[in-house]
């Protein structure tokens, strides 16, 4: 494999897998909005999101199984909590459908700077990748943009119900920009915009952004992590999701399913 | 035109095979037979969503997650397409969405049967796909000839979607009777809860008054046991090819007439389940539509507005 030069599979592996959990775990939290959006027109828009960040996910755990992780089958259903890399923020059970616009919309503003940054990267598979998943999310993001802006305009219950999720989110964001180790690997592979320091000043700038055109004061910075997802340090939360994903599938760990 | 000419007219056209669309003139009774039918129809398919939903998660390999997505999402989009129809029917009502959901919650309109029941092992969730989704397209692919053009063109989309479905279905049944034991006994536990439920889905030999109304007006244009019939003769080869046993010892087809003997299911129980929402899962699964439609009209109030104050930034 011509992962690009001086750049080890396990970089690539450190800098993959953060990407695939996040989009794996925030793809299984959204299919349980299934049957439950707030009209049948978003519960279909929002299932095509979620198949969508599936597939992406299910893309970079095949990548990954390239550079020496299991198939994607075990690295999804048999890990432990603390071998995942995803952000703490994407394990938590769903609040109401104004925090989920919230976080989503704070998640794919995220997630649209890193790809930014990935599609820099020198490996061909993930660039040609990162391509076609860019496509879709800049839906994604543009979805929750406006369901943002509609909750923020559209009525005093609305507007406090997304104040109140922002609030809710604010201080448990940390760990979404963090590598779960120093960054200076990254400068190695040429991708200093991912750096933990850039990546959250570009993002605090977007979001400032959005906050002050639809007039919610802003929180203030994104305090640093107390504990860090990236460093496979989970809330319980993920434990129990872990438990009713891998739910029947434990039931027999050799059985075709 | 008056109206006993006009209603002459109309079942010319129809016995000569012509369809109705939309914007013609229709019998009120023939509108009323329509939304009956589609809303009946249309919220089925979206209180068929939650027993599957409940898998969703716990869906054991990638592949079935993401195809078990899909499906869950195509009946959603079935219900959101078929409500759409009964609310175009409606409109001289004034009724429209936000009504046509309030009934389903407050019992107004019924969903079948099948969804009233709980799924308790990841095989109800393939045999659904296999049995249910089987069973639909046999309803809905008789209802394809109907005389009201706008169902048969959508309903043509829709049994094509199905078959997927139950293609999907098939695929885990097939995973299941071909793995381990306890695989095939969860899959035989599952088919021994549907199949009698199953029979009760095609309806009673004989026809309602409505289901009557709706042959003479060509909405539909098989009866309930010729549904019946076409689904055992389908489905009995394919369980026993499967390995796997038909729960009711009275499934033997006559020699002689070809035709397929069954044990009644209970049409109490079912009618009632129906009828009062009383089934196993009937109320935790409307709680479960309460809390995306009630519970959540603020947000459609907030849409609402924010369209509004958008609208009027824009003129």
């Amino acid at each position: 494999m011509n992962t690009g030069q001086k750049s080890e599979g396990s970089d690539w592996v450190a800098l993959i897998k953060p990407v695939a959990d996040d989009e794996w775990i925030v793809a299984h939290r959204g299919s349980e909005w299934l049957g439950l959006a707030p009209d049948l027109e978003e519960d279909l828009a929002y299932s095509s999101i979620n198949q969508d960040e599936m597939g992406h996910a299910h893309f970079y755990y095949a990548l990954l199984a390239e550079l020496g992780d299991p198939e994607p089958e075990r690295t999804v259903y048999g890990r432990p909590p603390e071998q995942w890399r995803n952000a703490r923020i994407l394990e938590a059970p769903n609040g109401d459908w104004a925090q989920t616009v919230a976080l989503r919309y704070f998640y794919e503003v995220f997630d649209d700077l890193r790809l930014e940054g990935l599609s820099h990267s020198l490996w061909q598979p993930l660039q040609d990748g990162i391509r076609t998943i860019r496509r879709e999310e800049s839906y994604h993001l543009q979805h929750f943009s406006t369901w943002f802006d509609m909750l923020a305009v559209g009525t005093p219950e609305s507007r406090r119900r997304l104040v109140n999720g922002i609030d809710a989110l604010w201080m448990n964001l940390g760990d979404l920009f963090s590598w779960g180790q120093p960054d200076t690997w990254l400068a190695a592979m040429g991708l200093d915009n991912l750096s933990q320091p850039v990546i959250k000043a570009a993002w605090e700038r977007r979001v400032g952004d959005k906050l002050e055109a639809a007039g919610i004061p802003w929180p203030g910075p994104v305090p640093e992590p107390l504990a860090d997802g990236r460093r496979g340090q989970h809330t319980q939360d993920l434990q129990a999701l872990l438990n009713v994903m891998t739910e029947v599938q434990r039931t027999d760990l050799t059985a075709q399913w | 035109m008056g109206e006993d000419e006009r209603m002459t007219d109309f079942m010319a056209r129809i016995a000569s095979g012509q369809r109705v669309e939309a914007n013609d003139w229709m019998p009120g009774e023939y509108r009323d037979l329509l939304i009956k039918q589609i809303h009946m129809h249309g919220v089925s398919e979206i209180m068929g969503a939650y027993p599957e939903k409940e898998w969703v998660p716990k869906a054991p390999t990638i592949r079935r997650k993401l195809a078990l997505n899909a499906k869950v999402q195509d009946e959603i989009g079935h219900g959101q397409m078929l409500l759409r129809l009964a609310e175009d029917l409606s409109r001289p009502y004034g009724r429209g969405r936000e009504a046509l959901m309030d009934d389903l919650l407050d019992g107004r309109v019924k969903f079948h049967n099948v969804f009233h029941l709980s799924a308790p092992t990841w095989a109800d969730a393939g045999v659904i796909g296999f049995l249910v989704d089987g069973g639909a397209i046999i309803t809905q692919a008789a209802l394809l000839d109907s005389s009201y053009a706008p169902y048969a063109r959508m309903l043509k989309r829709i049994v094509a979607e199905e078959s997927f479905h139950m293609q999907y279905g098939e695929s885990v049944v097939l995973a299941l009777a071909e793995g381990r034991q306890a695989q095939r006994d969860m899959l035989q536990g599952a088919i021994n809860r549907w199949w009698s439920p199953m029979m009760f889905f095609f309806g009673p030999r004989g026809m309602g008054k409505s289901a009557e109304r709706m042959m003479h007006y060509k909405i539909r244009t098989k009866t309930n046991e010729e549904l019946r019939q076409k689904f055992i003769n389908r489905y009995v080869p394919r369980l026993q090819a499967l390995g796997m046993s038909i729960p009711d010892p009275a499934v033997k087809q006559d020699p002689a007439t070809g035709v397929w003997g069954f044990t009644e299911p209970d049409w109490a129980l079912h009618t009632d389940m129906v009828r009062n929402n009383c089934g196993p899962e009937s109320q935790s699964r409307l709680n479960l539509r309460k809390q995306a439609h009630t519970g959540q009209q603020w947000v459609r109030e907030a849409v609402n507005e924010a369209s509004r104050l958008l609208e009027r930034e824009g003129a």
